[in-house]
């Protein structure tokens, strides 16, 4: 009975560490942000818009609606990568592993968030990385 | 070998590698987010997110961040935080109190920078401590009224789509209620952001 045991120990450590993330990995990410942190230089304020309403911006002009069409379909996208991503986790519970299937669901969720992201660079991507009035974060 | 070593042996064989399949989206996330690729670094931490990682919900709101979208970014820290909790550490929690502060949720900010301040390395820590005392400085009570009228107005209608934005601007509200001379609107605000905490429905982007 000795060695079944202790194949069931290599199981159970074998499907523990699946969540863990690995120690060099953990240091590539503590690096990347360290890299690029970069504390604000503008000053606090109280009276900064949060989120400013749908309502405030004006739908009348093409400019307007193109935006407004354009923020949409992000969020239509966004709802997709949402949607994916919780079938996946749902996959996940049945297999106890990555399926094709979630493999899948995975590229569609990449493909879904690169389009969300992508789709508006303009209006919300920033290409020196940084918040905006952050002076090129 | 007995019918039961066997058995064990297959389920050794098919038990999940010990890399996980979301291990790589979270490396190559790691070296987009470094080569300021924060589009990318964001698509690879979701697709790591998907694929199980609870841990990649953080470094997915970092991305936000950078992206210039930090009241998502603050709402995604919310969701991080809720999904692992023990994921985050001081330079996560720096760019939590940073997407707060880019957001104008100066308390927030500051609870967020006080809290790394006491991990964080000697290069960070007179910095946090500058971006402390500006907060401080900002927060003049008779501007506190209305800051707490707009969270509560904008929390109130992101609360059914975005519960998770709409706690951080209750928070925000009633720590600006505890700040006020008048504690303006404290006890509402402590009751919606009690309705939006992390026992309530989740949104996320």
């Amino acid at each position: 009975m000795k060695p079944c045991a202790l194949m069931l120990v290599l199981v159970s450590a074998s499907t523990a560490s699946a969540d863990e993330l690995a120690p060099r990995t953990r240091a590539l990410l503590h690096e990347a942000l360290e890299a690029r942190l970069t504390l604000p230089a503008d000053a606090p304020s109280l009276q900064r818009p949060v989120l400013p309403p749908p309502a405030s911006a004006p739908a009348t002009s093409p400019a307007a609606a193109r935006e407004s069409r354009s923020a949409a379909n992000r969020a239509a996208q966004s709802a997709t990568a949402n949607k994916v991503a919780q079938d996946v986790a749902n996959g996940r519970g049945r297999n106890n592993g990555p399926s094709d299937s979630a493999r899948n669901a995975a590229g569609q969720a990449r493909a879904a968030e690169a389009r969300a992201t992508g789709g508006n660079g303009a209006t919300h991507g920033n290409p020196h990385g940084g918040p905006p009035g952050k002076g090129g974060n | 070998m007995s019918p039961s070593s066997l058995v064990v042996l297959a389920l050794l064989l098919a038990a999940e590698p010990a890399v996980p399949s979301s291990e790589p989206h979270l490396v190559a996330g790691a070296e987009a987010f470094r080569a300021e690729a924060y589009e990318k670094a964001l698509v690879e931490f979701r697709v790591a997110e998907a694929l199980g990682s609870t841990e990649a919900a953080w470094y997915a709101a970092t991305s936000l961040l950078k992206l210039g979208r930090p009241e998502d970014a603050v709402e995604a820290f919310v969701l991080a935080e809720r999904s692992n909790r023990g994921a985050s550490d001081a330079l996560l929690e720096v760019y939590r109190g940073q997407a707060c502060y880019a957001a104008g949720l100066l308390v927030c900010a500051d609870r967020w920078f006080e809290s790394a301040s006491s991990r964080a390395g000697p290069r960070l820590v007179p910095q946090l401590k500058a971006l402390r005392s500006a907060i401080r400085d900002a927060l003049q009570p008779a501007q506190l009224d209305p800051a707490i009228d707009r969270l509560l107005s904008r929390a109130t209608e992101l609360a059914p789509e975005r519960p998770a934005l709409a706690f951080a601007l209750a928070e925000e509200a009633g720590g600006l209620a505890a700040r006020s001379p008048t504690r303006h609107r404290q006890a509402e605000a402590t009751a919606l952001a009690g309705r939006l905490g992390p026992a309530a429905p989740r949104g996320r982007r």
